[in-house]
Parts: structure tokens; sequence; C-alpha cells
């Protein structure tokens, strides 16, 4: 990580020149070039280079990287809000698991978004000018169970559990980074699976592979509806408030 | 183009017969370790080794075929650390099961990020995919025992159960930020306090705001022990429902009961 390129100081005369950069420039760059390989990957030299221009000419804009991730992270997370609807005023079941789907959907439109809600949850609460916004979405989550019942730090766990749970599975669901896995892999796999697939007591009554591994809009809502099942067990007064009185909002789902 | 015509001109550091590939793969698990799954690159690996790039494909044609071995020698270890799963009711199986799967997930970053990213390469050689397969199928008989559901369903729940448990420890391995950086927990305790309690009355109540962003391991236990409570509500408990939200129900004929444990 640390050694540098010598023939980057020579690289010189093939720079732009200083002030045909922009920060707009610097920032949609620095998008593109997480999109492609990682938050965890992006430094000045690397960003410098995808630019070509010289890395100094980046610590014009931004005096640090965090300064660079803090106004990316400001550009992203205005994104995501605008386009996540706040929680409603109707029963916190239905409020809660629909909130999370719209979050799901949010975070799954860019590897950036997800980036930055699966690694860097600090840098949303840190120098980030969005962190208001960010902080009123909190806000209405845990108005939304202390409505219901649980006391403010109950709220403040049980907000997290469903926080947790949604950015665990984004994370997964988009798992290859950018990269769709080998149909040929799959179809190997398939293979092999069928030549075992006797002596599997369990798994053989399965008839399609894909069956163990999909993770989709309905399967997401489902572990919603049994974290929200699970809650109503522990907690009455949540139980008390769900959709439906006292059955939970699955059920109603289910009867449909 | 065969591996040997290709190593042949290639000038090495070493010479050919003193690099092995234990040695190759050990050495593709420390860098993986340090920089992660996109910081290995066969020429990253030959430096770190200090021997020729042609010299490794003489070993390993591709960074995929690297990559399926590293897989197979992480399963090995992983799942021949993993208890078997035991005779108790299926839901206190299940969590013992997935923490104890986290855990080790945990201990083997390369693993982790293999399920996580890379999945298919885990399934990809047939002794790895015996391992994988011998396994979920002794958990899927546990649901399928413990709450008579069809094997698609039973499959969706154990999905359920542990593709968030692989994001989940991807999130804690990858949240460490630098060390003079503030934590999630620190700095939202900062910001909070700039806030107006008239405007956010919710958030000034609440005494641990580190609850709000905690990444521990029993944060997530709390998440498997409700999402498992949920299921056996949804699929066992008193109001249970005739139909899951699922289409499809109903097994197909002869499919139900033919998997009991013959034990």
């Amino acid at each position: 990580m640390a050694a540098s390129k010598p023939s980057a100081t020579k690289a010189g005369h093939q720079r732009r020149a200083r002030g045909s950069l922009s920060r707009e420039e610097i920032l949609v760059a620095a998008r593109q070039f997480i999109e492609q390989h990682g938050l965890v990957e992006l430094s000045f030299p690397r960003l410098a280079k995808e630019l070509k221009a010289a890395p100094t000419s980046l610590y014009w804009y931004f005096h640090t990287k965090d300064e660079l991730l803090a106004a990316l992270i400001d550009d992203v997370t205005r994104e995501m809000y605008l386009h996540l609807e706040p929680i409603g005023a109707g029963s916190w079941d239905e409020e809660i698991v629909e909130y999370h789907v719209r979050f799901r959907a949010v975070l799954g439109s860019s590897s950036v978004y997800r980036d930055v809600f699966g690694y860097r949850a600090q840098a949303l609460f840190g120098r980030s000018r969005m962190t208001p916004f960010i902080l009123r979405s909190i806000e209405d989550d845990l108005a939304l169970f202390v409505r219901a019942g649980l006391s403010p730090d109950e709220a403040a766990h049980v907000f997290n559990l469903f926080s947790v749970y949604t950015r665990a599975f984004v994370l997964v669901e988009h798992n290859t980074v950018g990269e769709e896995i080998d149909p040929e892999a799959l179809d190997l796999i398939t293979f092999n699976f069928a030549k075992i697939k006797a002596d599997l007591p369990a798994a053989r009554g399965l008839d399609d592979l894909m069956q163990i591994v999909v993770l989709d809009d309905e399967r997401f809502r489902m572990g919603l509806r049994f974290l929200v099942a699970g809650l109503c067990q522990r907690y009455p007064a949540l139980r008390r408030a769900a959709s439906t009185g006292r059955a939970p909002a699955w059920a109603k789902a289910a009867a449909r | 183009m065969s591996p040997r015509a290709k190593a042949a001109p290639a000038p090495t550091r070493r010479s050919r017969g003193s690099l092995s590939q234990e040695e190759i793969l050990a050495g593709a698990i420390e860098i993986v370790e340090r920089d992660g799954l996109d910081g290995l690159s066969m020429p990253v690996l030959a430096r770190h080794l200090g021997a020729g790039v042609m010299s490794l494909y003489w070993y390993f044609h591709s960074k995929e075929e690297l990559l399926a071995a590293m897989a197979e020698h992480a399963i090995h270890e992983v799942y021949g650390r993993l208890s078997p799963p035991g005779d108790g009711p299926w839901d206190e199986e299940m969590l013992r099961l997935t923490a104890e799967f986290a855990d080790e997930a945990r201990r083997n970053p390369l693993f982790a990020q293999l399920c996580g990213w890379r999945p298919h390469l885990l399934a990809s050689r047939p002794g790895v995919l015996r391992v994988l397969a011998t396994r979920f199928d002794q958990e899927l008989q546990l649901l399928l025992d413990g709450l008579g559901l069809t094997p698609a369903d039973a499959a969706a729940l154990h999905n359920l159960l542990y593709a968030p448990t692989i994001g989940f420890v991807l999130m804690q391995l990858g949240a460490d930020g630098g060390a003079d950086e503030p934590t999630a927990a620190e700095a939202l305790e900062a910001a909070v306090e700039r806030l107006e309690p008239a405007e956010y009355p919710t958030l000034k109540a609440v005494t641990d705001l580190g609850a709000l962003v905690a990444l521990e391991n029993e944060t997530y236990d709390d998440v498997l022990q409700l999402v498992v409570a949920g299921m056996k509500a949804e699929y066992a408990g008193e109001a249970k429902p005739k139909a899951a939200p699922r289409s499809t129900r109903r097994p197909p004929a002869g499919s139900r009961g033919n998997g009991r444990r013959s034990a």
C-alpha cells in the first residue's frame, strides 16, 4: 500500500493543468471509482491517476481523504433521503416493514450507498451536512416505537436490529461487487449437486438449487415479518399496538 | 495455453522447485487477511512470495482457480471445527449453529469474504460441495422436522438465517475506521449533543446512543433470536396461519416425510 511507484514522478508531462479540474469532476470520479473498486480502495494517488491529474491538485480541492469522503457522503445521503420516503403515521409494524423495504431498494440501487451505510456508519454522523436529516429520520423511527409503547432505550435497540438486518441482507444480496456470477460456474455446481443429491435426505426434495440461495424482495419481507413477530412476543406493548390488534402483521398478509 | 509453456521463459527470482502449492496458498491467505479479497492478484502474490508471476501460473492457471483452492482450504478448516447439529429443539439448534458459524467466519475473514462475494467458488469443487451440502442437508432436516415445511420453504428459512449472518460479519470486519477516527457511537453522541431537545425529543431521551449503531456480536445474536422466535410463532405457534406468505405452501405429493432422519 505504501510504496509509491517511481514512475509516478516522471509522468508530469501527461498531467492536466490544475485549472482544468473541478470539485464536481473529482466527486464524480470518486463515485465511479467506488462503484468499480469499493470504498476501501479509494486513495488520492489512485483517484488522481483516474483523472490523469497530479495527486497534489486534488489536495487543492480537498485537504484530506476524509474531507473528500465527507463531501461524497453529503451527495450520497442527500440522494438517498430524497428517494427514501420517511416513516408514516400508521401502525408500527406496517410502517417499519415498508420503511425498510424502501431502504433496501435505495441501498440496492448503488454500491456506493451500500459501502457507506454498510461500512462507514461513523461518517454519517461526523462532518456531513446531511447529519441533521439522517438524525431526523432516526428520530421518526424511534418515535414510532415509543408511540407503540417502548422506552426510548428499547426503541434505540430495536431500531438498530432492523437497520442491521436490512444492511446485512443487502450486502449479501449484492454480493458479487459488480461482477455477475459466471453461469458456467452455476451449471457446474448444479451438475455436481445432482450427483450427490441421493445422499441428501432433506435437500433432495429441492427441485431448484437457487431456492437455497435466492435473496429477493419477497424473502426480505419474510425476514422482516419474522422480526416483527419475534418483537410482538417479546414486547406485549408492540403486540397490542400491531396493525391488527392482537394478530401480528404477517397473519394479515398471509390471509390475503 | 499450457502453463508449462507460459512458465518456461519467465525469469524467476527463486527456483521453481522451491515453491510449493501450500506455500502459495499460505501467501495468498496472508494477503487476503491483510488487504481483503480485492487486494489479491497474481502479481501481488508473486511479489509477496519473492517469486515470478509465471511460476504461480504453473500451479494455478488463473486467480479464480487460486481462489477456488483457497475456498477449499477455508471450508475444510471452518467446517472441520463446526460442531454437528444435535437432537435439541430446532430453534435452539439453529441459534447455536448460526452463532457458531458467525464466530468461525469472524475468525476466518477469507471464508467470510468468499461466502459473501464469491459464493459460487465455495461450491465449485465436488469434494467441497459435498461438505457444504451434507451440512446444509442436516440443518434443512432440523427445519423440516421442527416446522413441517416443504423443502423449498425450509430452504428459504435457512437462507434467511445464514445470508444476513454473513452480511453482518462482513459489516463487522469492514467497519474498522482509521485509528484516529471517531467510532460511530462517538460521532453519533457528538451529533446528538448539538440537537435541540424540542425537535428531537426521542433521540435526546435515549441514554445509550451506542445502541443505535452497535455492531457487537450480541447485536446480531438478538436479531437471530427474534427472527427464530418469529419463525416459531408463524409456523408453530397458536396463531399459526394456514398459509405462509409464499404461495407454494403445499408439498408435492410424496415429498413430505420421505426425508426422515434414519437415526
